[in-house]
């Protein structure tokens, strides 16, 4: 339940009555910084210094966390020729903004702005040229927000906020004293990072470093559980503001993911304490699309607990993701993170698993397209091969993955601008006087792994056919698939419904599941170098999209018509999930199937993605018992799972009648957005995965 | 071996027992609730679903389900979970059944019945189950028969046997408005059950859902009830529930709060 005030915030955030303060000013600052002769950091700490002054300062009368964005277009600061002339740009170098990484928030939480401005001075005494000049755009930045946070001051002065006021006046320039001057300071230089045209930027574990602000106030009597509850409101709703300026595929898709729960670094013990449970009851009660909520898990983990996520999940946000503790961290330390970073780990953007504070690595550079190289493995065995063999084909496929692989991480050589805002609050870089974009503890680069249901299902169904018709029934199957089943219906209804299907728990069709991602992990091991190794994950993010469109234009390789059944243009399945349109025993044997990967070589993340009916939550039952199915997911082993909710005849309601449907929440891929706000494609895939509801 | 006829596997079952369940719907039933809400488990045979053009009702040995049950024998144990026969009236498949649940020895078991049955075949029944749902709908038999097609005579002896064997079971009761939720037959259901010496483990009054004629179209079925009112009389449940309560005997709460919201 919602307080009065407390509603009519959520409103206006839901309705975007924030909007009508925005003005859109963009002169290019291009040309100023190219006289200046400045480098990517300084332009990015300019851009800051320009975005911050352009800011209106907004502070409405009631609310406790301050900042709404008004600037919303970021002017152009630096074109191609300049890039060319920093970076010695090669024919595959790509550049993105800063993205999917997160600051150390405890380090801004304790020293406040000015503490790290202090540190960076110190630092540049005894410094070279060049590290003093780098040095020096991040004082630029930090200088920049502070000046803003005491525009916000005076802002909330005359708008008669003492409480903004107040809190504004101290963070985020110094480290917080309270539980309310920590959530202030976080939504203040978060915002930063999108201000300067960051993208992705997480909320990292916010159980963890908000819980000292915490218990100090409780234990000093300055707040209450209640009052505490009430300001992690305020601090979620503000979240939900400007997020239609931030870049992501899709509306929605902005990284603002928040981890709960898992262990703590020192020592391993659980890190679960009352902010864990506040955090997923104040989600559950707002029902807005941010923060996403992570949820690490392990088989400690309390049942009520789970149960309160299990609630979270019945609001049909499509989240609470969890993650397994048991799988990830040991997957983590086998890739070379140390023990005390992988019991830190947190989720990037989507599900993709990182260091906050650490680490900023690339870690959705692409995907392996596996329904097409088994397709292509298919017709490459069949020609050049006179006599089929299940050895070949299988030989192909490998080959085939590892081609793809080369050719992702040699032709899309992805290069992240500078951020000097955010390398205050990465200490491995600082200290080295470098930007966290290029000089991160870890890095190494991750890619999806999209479409493995439809892929190994259509190696049951080549191998089978081989087995039963030979050759000329393998001829045959081809020339079907090519013709995109016309003609061929009988063949189709075979291929679709009399198979062994991965999502069934049957053995045939696991195997050729694990045998994909085990050929996917030896591609990445054998690709991999010391100093930047390759992780292999389960994702498809948009992927099960892209991947079956012939338009679009990317580095991955499209498919059409799959041996699997699946038809020219129908979308994959997400992450790890049965192909669409097949016959599901049900979600424990989706359960079973997916246990049989190798994930502490698979661990770029990518969850079990499965779509429950509403009924489930027709008694209060349901909530425990979907509880206990959580808890087999970790006992199997498994990596990631995301339950969603939602009734297929809502879904085709909405795109009839978007008006009655705003606010209507689905799941994407690894982020939840406002259904009505997706491109048809988008929204076709999310239906087609709920009419297949479990 | 036998072979039963399932018109469906539910895995991850949620009303139908302690824990985590697969449930196991077996075809074909003796009886013809007006209200019955598993059309295509009326008929033995196998039937076409009309609105997806598959069949409904498929040949299982005892084997393929042993091996499809025994597989998540971790997730039951983790939760407290099991397997359970619904249907239709799985006892009409009796043999199968019996085949199936014997063999899973160590893997909990509840059977949801009519009680409709022979006597000697129930109580074979009740050595090898852990928990039986049993269904209690109308009291006076001639209502009995007019709205289900059979004479509850036979139900009630072997509610006598069920109380006897010492096997636990909850009695549930499908409120039909103005066919068994009324204050004669819940009054009849509630003193019959105050009659028995060893009570049940719980009492399911469970309300009419207004989707219950749901799946009759894909069948080309007619629902009889087309036409009810689809509210349950609250006054008499809560009658009925209060009366229960103040003899100690369990029952399912969260129902009625949700008939209260409506």
């Amino acid at each position: 339940m919602l307080a009065e005030k407390l509603e009519q915030i959520r409103n206006f955030t839901q309705e975007r009555g924030y909007k009508i303060y925005r003005k859109s000013v963009t002169p290019s600052i291009r040309l100023i910084c190219k006289k200046q002769h400045w480098n990517m950091a300084r332009r990015t700490a300019m851009l800051l210094k320009f975005m911050c002054e352009t800011e209106d300062p907004i502070v409405f009368r009631d609310e406790k966390i301050a900042f709404v964005r008004t600037n919303i277009n970021i002017p152009e600061y630096f074109n191609s020729k300049d890039i060319k002339k920093e970076f010695h740009k090669t024919k595959y170098q790509f550049f993105e903004p800063f993205n999917n990484a997160c600051l150390d928030w405890s380090i801004l939480l304790k020293n406040g702005l000015q503490g790290q401005l202090e540190a960076v001075r110190a630092l540049q005494q005894n410094s070279s040229k060049s590290e003093r000049n780098y040095l020096d755009s991040v004082v630029i930045s930090l200088e920049a927000v502070m000046q803003l946070a005491d525009r916000y001051r005076i802002a909330a002065n005359a708008a008669g906020n003492d409480f903004v006021a107040e809190t504004i006046s101290k963070v985020p320039k110094y480290g917080a004293k309270s539980f309310a001057e920590a959530l202030q300071s976080i939504r203040f230089v978060h915002s930063m990072l999108y201000l300067c045209g960051h993208a992705h930027m997480g909320l990292g574990r916010f159980d963890q470093y908000m819980y000292p602000y915490y218990k100090a106030d409780i234990a000093s009597g300055n707040l209450t559980k209640e009052a505490a509850k009430s300001l992690i409101k305020e601090f979620f709703i503000s979240l939900n503001r400007d997020t239609d300026l931030y870049f992501g595929v899709q509306q929605g898709d902005n990284g603002q993911s928040l981890m709960l729960g898992g262990c703590k670094p020192e020592d391993g013990t659980s890190a679960v304490n009352e902010l864990t449970y506040m955090v997923l009851e104040v989600s559950r009660d707002l029902k807005l699309i941010d923060p996403k909520i992570n949820l690490r898990i392990d088989s400690s983990t309390p049942d009520d607990l789970l149960e309160l996520g299990c609630e979270l999940t019945k609001c049909g946000l499509g989240f609470p993701q969890y993650s397994n503790d048991e799988v990830v961290i040991p997957a983590l330390i086998k890739k070379g993170y140390s023990l005390e970073d992988a019991r830190d780990y947190i989720v990037a953007a989507c599900w993709e698993f990182i260091i906050p504070g650490k680490a900023c690595e690339k870690v959705n550079l692409g995907a392996i397209n596996f329904p097409y190289a088994v397709d292509s493995a298919f017709e490459k065995t069949l020609k050049r091969w006179g006599d089929f063999s299940i050895d070949n084909f299988e030989q192909n496929i490998a080959k085939n993955v590892k081609l793809q692989l080369k050719n992702l991480i040699t032709k899309q050589q992805i290069k992240l601008l500078p951020s000097p805002l955010a390398t205050a609050f990465f200490p491995y870089a600082l200290n080295h006087k470098k930007d966290i974009s290029v000089d991160s503890k870890y890095n190494n680069i991750g890619i999806h792994g999209a479409g493995s249901a439809n892929a190994a299902d259509a190696i049951v169904a080549i191998k089978t056919i081989y087995k039963e018709q030979g050759q000329e029934g393998l001829l045959n199957l081809y020339s079907a698939i090519r013709a995109n089943f016309v003609g061929f219906e009988k063949l189709h209804d075979y291929l679709q419904n009399k198979l062994p299907k991965v999502g069934n728990a049957d053995a045939v069709a696991d195997k050729e599941l694990k045998f994909l991602f085990d050929t996917f992990a030896n591609a990445s091991d054998e690709l991999s170098t010391t100093r930047r190794k390759i992780r292999a994950g389960s994702g498809s993010a948009m992927y099960y999209v892209l991947l079956t469109n012939s338009d679009c234009n990317i580095l991955e390789p499209k498919v059409k018509a799959t041996a699997d059944g699946k038809k020219d243009g129908e979308p994959l399945s997400t992450s790890l999930a049965p192909s669409h349109g097949i016959k599901v025993n049900g979600v424990l044997s989706v359960l079973k199937s997916y246990s049989v990967i190798d994930y502490s070589r698979i661990m770029n993340g990518g969850p079990i993605t499965i779509e429950l009916s509403p009924s489930v939550f027709n008694s209060d039952e349901g909530v425990k018992k979907l509880a206990q199915l959580i808890k087999y997911f970790v006992k199997l082993g498994n990596q990631q799972l995301q339950l969603n909710l939602l009734d297929a005849n809502v879904l085709e309601d909405a795109i009839a009648h978007p008006e009655k449907y705003r606010n209507l929440i689905v799941r994407v891929w690894g982020w939840s957005g406002y259904f009505t706000e997706l491109a048809p494609e988008y929204q076709k895939q999310v239906l087609s995965r709920h009419k297949y509801n479990l | 071996m036998n072979k039963g006829i399932i018109f469906d596997i539910k895995e991850f079952a949620i009303n139908d027992g302690p824990g985590i369940r697969l449930t196991i719907f077996m075809k074909g039933c003796p009886l013809r609730c007006l209200w019955c809400h598993n059309p295509e488990g009326l008929s033995q045979k196998p039937q076409i679903n009309y609105k997806t053009g598959c069949v409904t009702g498929v040949e299982y040995s005892v084997e393929q389900i042993f091996n499809r049950v025994r597989k998540f024998k971790d997730i039951f144990q983790l939760s407290g979970g099991g397997i359970t026969f619904s249907g239709g009236e799985p006892l009409m498949q009796a043999d199968f059944v019996y085949d199936v649940a014997s063999n899973l020895t160590d893997i909990h078991k509840t059977l949801d019945t009519s009680g409709f049955c022979n006597s000697q075949i129930f109580k074979k029944m009740l050595s090898i189950f852990n928990l039986i749902y049993y269904d209690i709908k109308l009291v006076n038999d001639d209502l009995h028969q007019k709205f289900t097609g059979v004479s509850n005579k036979i139900i009630l002896e072997n509610l006598k046997i069920l109380e006897r064997s010492g096997v636990p079971y909850h009695i549930r009761i499908p409120l039909i408005p103005n066919i068994t939720d009324t204050k004669d037959n819940l009054n009849d259901i509630k003193n019959l059950i105050l009659s028995l010496e060893n009570r049940p483990l719980r009492v399911d009054a469970l309300p009419y859902n207004a989707l219950a004629g749901g799946k009759y179209d894909s069948y080309n079925m007619e629902y009889p009830l087309k036409d009810i009112n689809d509210v349950n009389n609250i006054e008499n449940l809560k009658e009925f529930n209060q009366a229960l309560t103040q003899n100690k005997i369990e029952i399912i709460g969260e129902e009625v709060k949700c008939l209260q919201k409506n």
